[in-house]
């Protein structure tokens, strides 16, 4: 794992709430290698974000308790940091897109003075060189008049130009790692395809280890080098993304698979997965996919298992995966 | 079908207005723009379009639920477009709406029991002995079990909380549900089974529905006919089968395009298919056609006259420059 940028083994995390505990992400083990793109995929809850989230430490700590036998972000030991080292490892090292661009851009700065901060805080430039090379990032993520919009708000731009500017944000550092957290769930589709695109060209171009945060393993089909699919806080399935996509072995990635939506195929049957997913402040004994899973037996529901690495080099949580030869 | 649709819209407007003030003059947000439109007994019309296209409004006003500025609205061939007071709440018993979001859309204090019977009650029921076995009846339509019936909202998980809102609405048996984004709060392993939900209970009850997406490909396999809005216009209407096969108009073919399918082997979409930049505001549409400054095949007449809809044979219709003056061949 040594060419790995991003390592996490054995991560758990737990939140407290109201009074009772809930186990978001459970013996989490991943590793993203440079110049690689892993797309994490799950639905709400399944502890995708929260597990993206640990790796750049931006959990209330004070109601999160994080462990992990180890997690690393190019060799930066991410747990054992103190905050004043954390602020180095934050930006130059890992930079993070979050959905929601108004949250996250500070109302009250200009889109250049917000772009320019990391460049002057990490790289040492000057205020001029920052303003320079923040209009060049503009223009390179597509945002039209980028002398105008340089010096305006972020309530002034569009949804799409403001996801613009926080890929400019956090491409200005030019980071090892790049965390896009569900970055176009809020845009068109129009938008978002536009967007996938920008950013997938600059990944290529600077050859930087990308996790993409999202619940449709659609978007991930063309994006992604390998997928990882979480269920209730645990990895399910960790494929090469033909593979994944050709023939999943575990039976929540065929039902995911299943249920969503296909543009190039959508006028044939579709077949549901039954139930929902559990709530989290329940612990289920076994194998939490056991209530909707149509192969699951008795094993599967007093059993948790083991997420195991197979010949193909997939990694399946399951006791009777698919075997990987359907259509 | 000698009966008259269950829905036609003619020229149908909506404005908004935003506030005028010392430094501001009145500005006026055209929503909805000179819509035509049509929906048959037991049929499934999809609207569908981006963020500020109209098509909310749309089915809010074919509703009678927002004002209407120009046009008409004609409800099984009656005129409803200036109903009001009890002539208005009479025919809105014939219409219900389902919404995004079902975390907002129940009384929170309202067992799901309550929540059913209202409609009944609201309505004229008088024979109370008779609303207990009609919610019961429903609720298991609904997939949901009947002995929920005393629970209340937040005992319920997302997907159930819209199994709920949809009891409610199809309970008056209404001639005609407008159903807005149902599926968008949802997660994907949901979805699918509230789709399911949906056709079951249109053939039980013989429902006729305006169903309002932004996902295009979710609603192919389940829609009649397809309404394609873009800035409060209709651009493309036609049957699925035909829009899927042979869409005319750029936009339509562009929404394809950036859908994403979980096929790593699917082709790339052409250039000539993808668009560029963001939708401008529908406070200040663009002049000419209101798509031409992200079309990617747009010509000059599209910057200066706006396009009108042309028959394209089956029902399809759509508005584009290309299809009344193809661009000069070479």
């Amino acid at each position: 794992m040594s060419d790995a940028v991003l390592s996490v083994e054995g991560l758990s995390v737990d939140f407290a709430v109201g009074g009772s505990i809930i186990h978001a992400v459970r013996d989490v083990s991943l590793s993203v290698a440079q110049g690689e793109v892993l797309g994490l995929v799950g639905e709400s809850g399944s502890g995708k974000s929260v597990t993206m989230l640990s790796v750049v430490r931006l959990l209330d700590a004070r109601r999160t308790a994080i462990t992990a036998r180890a997690m690393s972000v190019d060799g930066h030991s991410i747990l054992d940091l103190r905050p004043r080292a954390l602020e180095d490892v934050r930006g130059p090292v890992v930079s993070y897109i979050f959905q929601d661009p108004l949250t996250a851009l500070n109302p009250l700065l200009t889109v250049g003075r917000q772009i320019s901060e990391g460049m002057r805080r990490h790289k040492g430039l000057s205020r001029t060189a920052a303003r320079a090379r923040a209009l060049d990032l503009l223009r390179r993520v597509g945002i039209p008049a980028p002398e105008l919009r340089i010096n305006q708000l972020p309530h002034q731009l569009s949804g799409g130009m403001r996801q613009r500017v926080m890929i400019a944000m956090a491409l200005a550092v030019e980071p090892k790692l790049l965390i896009a957290d569900e970055p176009t769930t809020a845009l068109d589709v129009t938008v978002q395809a536009e967007i996938v695109r920008l950013v997938q060209s600059i990944q290529r171009e600077q050859g930087m280890a990308m996790v993409w945060v999202t619940h449709d393993l659609a978007l991930l089909a063309r994006l992604a080098d390998r997928v990882v699919v979480m269920y209730a806080g645990r990895i399910v399935e960790d494929a090469l993304a033909e593979a994944l996509y050709d023939a999943p072995a575990h039976p929540y990635t065929a039902g995911l698979l299943a249920s969503t939506s296909r543009i190039d195929d959508p006028f044939s049957e579709q077949e549901p997965i039954p139930g929902a997913p559990p709530d989290p402040r329940v612990v289920h004994p076994g194998c939490s996919f056991a209530p909707r899973c149509s192969r699951a037996q008795a094993r599967c529901q007093g059993e948790v298992p083991a997420l195991e690495i197979k010949a193909d080099g997939r990694r399946v949580a399951c006791f009777y995966p698919l075997t990987g030869s359907q259509t | 079908m000698s009966a008259p649709p269950i829905i036609k819209a003619m020229g149908l407007t909506v404005e908004f207005r935003g506030r005028r003030s010392l430094f501001k003059p009145e500005s006026v947000v055209q929503a909805v723009s000179n819509v035509d439109l049509t929906i048959e007994q037991g049929e499934t019309l999809a609207v569908v379009g981006e963020s500020g296209c109209g098509k909310s409004t749309l089915g809010r006003a074919l509703l009678r639920s927002t004002p209407i500025a120009h046009g008409r609205v004609e409800f099984k061939g009656r005129d409803i477009t200036r109903l009001s007071g009890r002539a208005l709440r009479d025919a809105r018993s014939q219409f219900q709406m389902i919404f995004q979001d079902p975390y907002a859309s129940l009384n929170p204090k309202m067992s799901i029991y309550e929540t059913l019977a209202e409609p009944l009650l609201v309505h004229g029921a008088t024979d109370r002995a008779s609303i207990r076995p009609q919610v019961l009846d429903m609720l298991s339509a609904a997939g949901l079990d009947p002995s929920f019936a005393e629970r209340y909202p937040h005992e319920f998980s997302g997907g159930q909380r819209q199994r709920v809102a949809i009891a409610r609405a199809a309970i008056l048996r209404p001639d005609f549900i407008v159903c807005d984004e149902p599926l968008s709060a949802l997660d994907v392993s949901l979805q699918l089974q509230i789709l399911k939900l949906f056709t079951a209970l249109k053939q039980q009850f013989s429902l006729t529905y305006l169903f309002i997406s932004h996902d295009l490909a979710r609603v192919f396999g389940f829609a009649d006919r397809i309404a394609v809005m873009y800035l409060g216009k209709i651009v493309e209407i036609g049957t699925a089968a035909d829009l899927y096969r042979a869409p005319a108009h750029p936009y339509t073919r562009a929404l394809i395009a950036a859908a994403p399918s979980p096929n790593p082997h699917r082709d790339i979409p052409p250039a000539a298919a993808t668009l560029r930049g963001d939708i401008p505001s529908p406070a200040n549409p663009p002049k000419g056609c209101r798509f031409h400054t992200r079309c990617p095949q747009v010509m000059d007449v599209c910057k200066t006259r706006e396009p009108t809809m042309s028959d394209l044979g089956n029902g399809q219709r759509a508005a584009c420059h290309l299809l009344t003056q193809p661009p000069m061949a070479g």
